[in-house]
């Protein structure tokens, strides 16, 4: 550890345990109690000395901590961009932790200080100067200025780094970057950006700080100096003294203090505004700077940054540029905006305060009143207000022209930055304060949403109002949150402890974990998981899922095999059918005999035939269907036979079925002829058609009421009434029997009927098929039909009274035997198979 | 030379085969033969109901007959035309009064035809079961009148459904029904298998005279 200590300020060699410079008074040791020891903050008057904020590594909450290394990987990260894009102006990232703010001013192009990037330790990006036309900019501020004229040359032209104290040189070169400052420029960043993209809202009464605002000097950049505190130098210059030759700067003293040997004697000549005392004190270390500050002559206006923002109706001094580029602003405000500076202190935002001094001074009394009222409040630090000077500042130094911010501050800006809020904002001081200091722009950047009118502007620029900024390195190592919080820490070390990791990481207060706590002091009761049922329930329960379990358990396809047996049965039944039966027509056997009696019915009908009356008219009437043509061919040719052959009757023909007309003619022009060849019968002479009766019953009843007006017409259109076979027929009574061929038991009803009333005393004989047969019985009983011919076994008793013709029942008989046989059998034997396959399942069942 | 009657032969003889087919269950060969048989049956009935119907009770009257006797045809015209209505669901509705006419006329003849045809006679017929004077034995007559009455009342009480409380809260007949429906169950049963054998017999008759065609059509018979 070297003996010695060089002075930041003035570069006086000290010992090294001393305190305070030897020569300027100002502090050499840091305040930095953590890591010194030294828990005592920053007092006004102290310097704050350089340090590398890196030490504060350990002693940052998590949370600062997180932060800073993901501001260093993000800066890392660009830089690499950044060199591969060849960008001249990087669109910063916020962190996560100010992403808000970072959304606020994403799109400022702001510089970031410093200061904030010694914190941070990345390297901010530099602010890139867009060509504009600076005509307009001035006349926007009712200051018009042609282009190229010195203040325009002087915004332009870059400060040597040598006008720049020697300790802002020394932290611009300090190898370690803090990340904060990239961090916080990322936030003020977006501002900028919000304000360059709509310089129409506002943009008039805005100043905008890229057009307006010159470019800070690259040297007072390098050397950590917030750009706002060069922005303070450079309008405090210009506006205390105008442009004049600076002369060359030759003395030995530091370079910085050196910008303050030439500053102070430009406010001594030329004061643009009278500053009013203050009694606001002036830091030791500036008093001293002050007062053994020589003369020292300004330097040349080249050199000299232009005010940001002069006052309308204000010149543009370049002298006062000229200043300002060699003396930080801030300095000068120290050293005589006392009022400004104590009134800042108030308004300092609250996560500044702590770096502050412990007591505050109250702010200024009877403050000017100027344009900067209407602006809002902007909050200084409280870094800053712990920089008021102890003592009052000359009245004869010039005062500093203040240069606000972009617009200014409002108060509803303020308010919308949660960082700065109101209550520090003491009164109207503040704002007059605020008037002749320039705040930083990221800070006011991040204060400042909407662009303030022009009359808004301030008009303490143009006063010369000077602000006293506060030494940045030292009191960003000092102050911060870290201070705050390790002295808070260590006054409640034992009460509160601040978390060190986790997502609680920083915070204070936090319930400490207790060793066990989580832990249950005891075993836990164990539960069973069995379920305490009793055997009637259980048994239920089983009984329900065997439901359940029955109901949604697939049925195997019994169906199947009955349809295969059943298919397998009327296959068989059809092969023995058709093979026996087939046989037996074939063979033309006459193995069973005939009938010896005919059924009382049948008998009753041949002897209604036979008592028909020789060559009488009979109706007969053909209701079947060609299904029944077979059966009823079987059925009635005997009988017809017979009354042919017996009776010789005129016989007119009709039928209530359409078919049916189709298939009497049928009946008598091929079967009966066939038959009997004898008893050829031609149609016209011995019988007649009236073919289809249409209207069912209707018609039917309508025949019987009057057959001439039901059928005026044969079937083949022929006045049939006329015809030989119906002479003497008016009514259904005039035929001497009426022969009802069916295979319908509703024709036959039908026929019955509708003809009891007007058939008179003409018997009705029906010819039925077998299956209509029974019940047309009981009309034979009642006496309504005279007879009844029912089937092949009714015709089989016709036949056999008519002497075996035509003999086709006996064709028939055998093969009819034969089958009724057959299904006598299949019914009993299936029977006796159902018995038997009823039995056994049984015995299944009772053996399982 | 191939005679109508062997060509009708012919057809008659491959259509039965086709119907006959069915026994080995259906089949194109029995559907074809079905929409033969349906086919054929309406042209035929649509050429009768013209020719047999239509034609000479309609439109020839019309057309040539007496005026009164057109006026007269006009109403059966009409409401026949309003009958076709019924084709189209949207004019269905002016075939209701033709529809009307013909189901009240039906309905109207049908049951009067029932009530003097079949109602009255039937139910004298049953009384005169025990008529002495149409039977030789008094006997008989009891007999066969009792078994007819027995039958015929037996029958009729199985059809009376009309039931009371009984014990447990069921509804039960009165025993002397049941007693007789029981009875009357039997000659149901009875007349149902003697329809059972009329429907069999005819069925058999049919097929017989089928395979009778087979064998004269073959040569096998007569």
């Amino acid at each position: 550890m070297a003996d010695t200590i060089k002075c930041p300020v003035c570069g006086e060699v000290n010992p090294a345990d001393v305190e305070f410079c030897q020569n300027c008074q100002s502090r050499l040791q840091p305040l930095t109690g953590p890591l010194k020891g030294e828990d005592a903050p920053l007092t006004p008057g102290q310097i704050p000395t350089k340090k590398t904020t890196s030490e504060l590594e350990p002693i940052l909450p998590q949370w600062l901590r997180e932060a800073r290394q993901q501001a260093r990987q993000s800066a890392e990260d660009e830089e690499s961009k950044k060199e591969d894009e060849q960008k001249t102006t990087p669109i910063p990232r916020a962190p996560d932790l100010l992403a808000g703010l970072a959304s606020q001013n994403e799109a400022e192009d702001e510089e970031t200080p410093d200061w904030l990037t010694n914190i941070t330790g990345v390297p901010a990006p530099r602010k890139k100067v867009e060509p504009e036309d600076a005509q307009v900019k001035f006349v926007e501020l009712g200051h018009e200025e042609p282009a190229g004229s010195p203040s325009e040359q002087a915004s332009t032209t870059k400060p040597e780094q040598g006008n720049m104290p020697s300790w802002m040189a020394g932290q611009a070169a300090a190898p370690e970057k803090d990340e904060l400052a990239d961090w916080f420029a990322r936030a003020s960043a977006p501002a900028a950006d919000e304000s360059a993209e709509h310089p129409s809202d506002g943009g008039t009464a805005r100043v905008e700080p890229a057009p307006t605002q010159p470019e800070p000097p690259p040297a007072a950049l390098d050397s950590g100096v917030a750009d706002w505190l060069k922005n303070l130098d450079a309008n405090a210059a210009s506006a205390s003294a105008p442009a004049r030759p600076a002369p060359a700067s030759g003395i030995e003293t530091p370079d910085w203090l050196k910008n303050l040997d030439t500053s102070a004697p430009a406010a001594e000549q030329k004061p643009v505004q009278p500053e009013p005392p203050s009694n606001i004190e002036v830091p030791d270390w500036l008093k001293s700077l002050e007062t053994n500050a020589p003369v020292i002559e300004q330097p040349p206006a080249q050199n000299i940054p232009l005010a940001e923002t002069p006052a309308a109706g204000t010149p543009p001094s370049h002298d006062a540029t000229e200043t300002g580029s060699e003396v930080p602003g801030w300095i000068k405000g120290l050293g005589r905006e006392s009022a400004a500076s104590q009134a800042s202190s108030e308004v300092l935002p609250d996560w500044m305060k702590p770096a502050g001094p412990p007591s505050q001074t109250p702010p200024a009394a009877n403050p000017e009143p100027t344009a900067e009222e209407a602006l809002p409040s902007t909050e200084l630090p409280d870094w800053l207000s712990s920089l008021k000077p102890a003592e009052p500042p000359p009245a004869e130094e010039t005062p500093v022209a203040p240069i606000l911010g972009p617009g200014g501050p409002s108060t509803e800006e303020t308010s919308s930055a949660p960082a700065f809020t109101e209550d520090s904002i003491s009164s109207s001081d503040a704002d007059e304060v605020f008037g002749s200091m320039q705040l930083p722009d990221w800070l006011t950047s991040a204060t400042t949403g909407q662009p303030a009118a022009e009359e808004n502007l301030p008009r303490a620029a143009a006063k010369d109002e000077s602000i006293a900024p506060a030494e940045l390195p030292s009191w960003v190592q000092a102050m911060r949150p870290v201070e705050a919080a390790v002295q808070e820490s260590s006054a409640a070390a034992g009460e509160t402890a601040v978390e060190s990791s986790g997502p609680l990481a920083g915070l204070q207060g936090v319930l400490p974990a207790i060793p066990g706590a989580a832990v249950p002091s005891s075993r836990p009761k164990s539960h069973s998981i069995k379920l305490n049922a009793t055997d009637e329930q259980q048994a239920q329960a089983a009984l329900l899922e065997k439901i359940l379990g029955a109901e949604t358990a697939p049925v195997p396809m019994k169906a199947s095999s009955v349809v295969t047996s059943q298919r397998v049965l009327r296959w068989a039944l059809s092969a023995i059918l058709l093979i026996v039966l087939g046989g037996v027509v074939f063979s033309q056997t006459q193995i069973f005999p005939l009938p010896s009696l005919a059924p009382n019915e049948t008998n009753s009908a041949i002897a209604a035939v036979n008592a028909i009356p020789q060559g009488a008219p009979v109706l007969a009437v053909f209701d079947y269907q060609p299904s029944t043509v077979g059966e009823m061919e079987a059925a009635g040719l005997p009988l017809m036979d017979q009354l042919i052959l017996l009776r010789h009757p005129r016989l007119a023909i009709l039928s209530t079925s359409p078919t049916g007309a189709a298939l009497a003619e049928r009946f008598m022009s091929s079967a009966l002829s066939t038959l009997n060849a004898q008893n050829s019968y031609q149609r016209g002479e011995q019988y007649v058609d009236f073919g289809y009766l249409p209207g069912g019953l209707t018609g039917v009843y309508a025949f019987a009421q009057s057959p001439t007006a039901a059928m005026p017409l044969g079937a083949d259109r022929s006045a049939i009434w006329q015809s030989a076979p119906l002479q003497g027929v008016t009514h259904l009574s005039d035929f001497a029997a009426v022969i009802v061929l069916t295979d319908s038991v509703d024709s036959g009803r039908t026929w019955i009927e509708q003809t009891a009333l007007e058939r008179g005393s003409a018997p009705m004989i029906i010819v039925s098929s077998a299956q209509a047969g029974p019940m047309l019985l009981p009309y034979v009983d009642s006496g309504q039909v005279a007879g009844l011919v029912s089937g092949l076994y009714g015709a089989a008793g016709v036949e056999q009274a008519n002497g075996g013709l035509p003999g086709r029942v006996r064709h028939y008989w055998d093969a009819y035997s034969v089958g009724l046989l057959i299904a006598v059998a299949a019914i009993i034997l299936g029977g006796l198979w159902n018995l038997v396959t009823g039995f056994q399942a049984r015995r299944t069942q009772e053996s399982r | 030379m191939i005679s109508p009657d062997l060509i009708a032969g012919i057809f008659a003889f491959l259509l039965s085969l086709m119907i006959f087919s069915y026994l080995v269950g259906d089949n194109p060969l029995f559907r074809v033969a079905v929409h033969i048989f349906v086919g054929v049956s309406a042209g035929y009935v649509a050429a009768v109901a013209w020719w047999q119907a239509l034609w000479p009770d309609l439109i020839f009257p019309l057309v040539s007959g007496p005026a009164l006797q057109r006026a007269l045809l006009a109403v059966p015209l009409v409401l026949s035309g309003l009958l076709l209505m019924k084709a189209w669901p949207a004019l269905s509705r002016l075939g209701t009064p033709s529809m009307a006419i013909l189901v009240g006329i039906g309905s109207a003849v049908a049951i009067g035809g029932a009530v003097t045809g079949t109602l009255f006679p039937q139910i004298g017929a049953t009384i005169n079961a025990f008529d002495l004077h149409k039977a030789a034995s008094p006997f008989e007559v009891l007999i066969n009148g009792g078994f007819i009455l027995a039958g015929v009342a037996t029958t009729l009480v199985y059809f009376h459904f009309s039931a009371g409380p009984a014990a447990g809260g069921s509804v039960k007949r009165f025993s002397l029904i049941e007693i007789i429906a029981f009875v009357g169950g039997i000659f149901l049963a009875i007349t149902l298998g003697v329809l059972f054998a009329g429907v069999y017999s005819a069925a058999l008759t049919a097929l017989i005279e089928r395979l009778h065609f087979f064998g004269t059509f073959f040569g096998l018979g007569n």
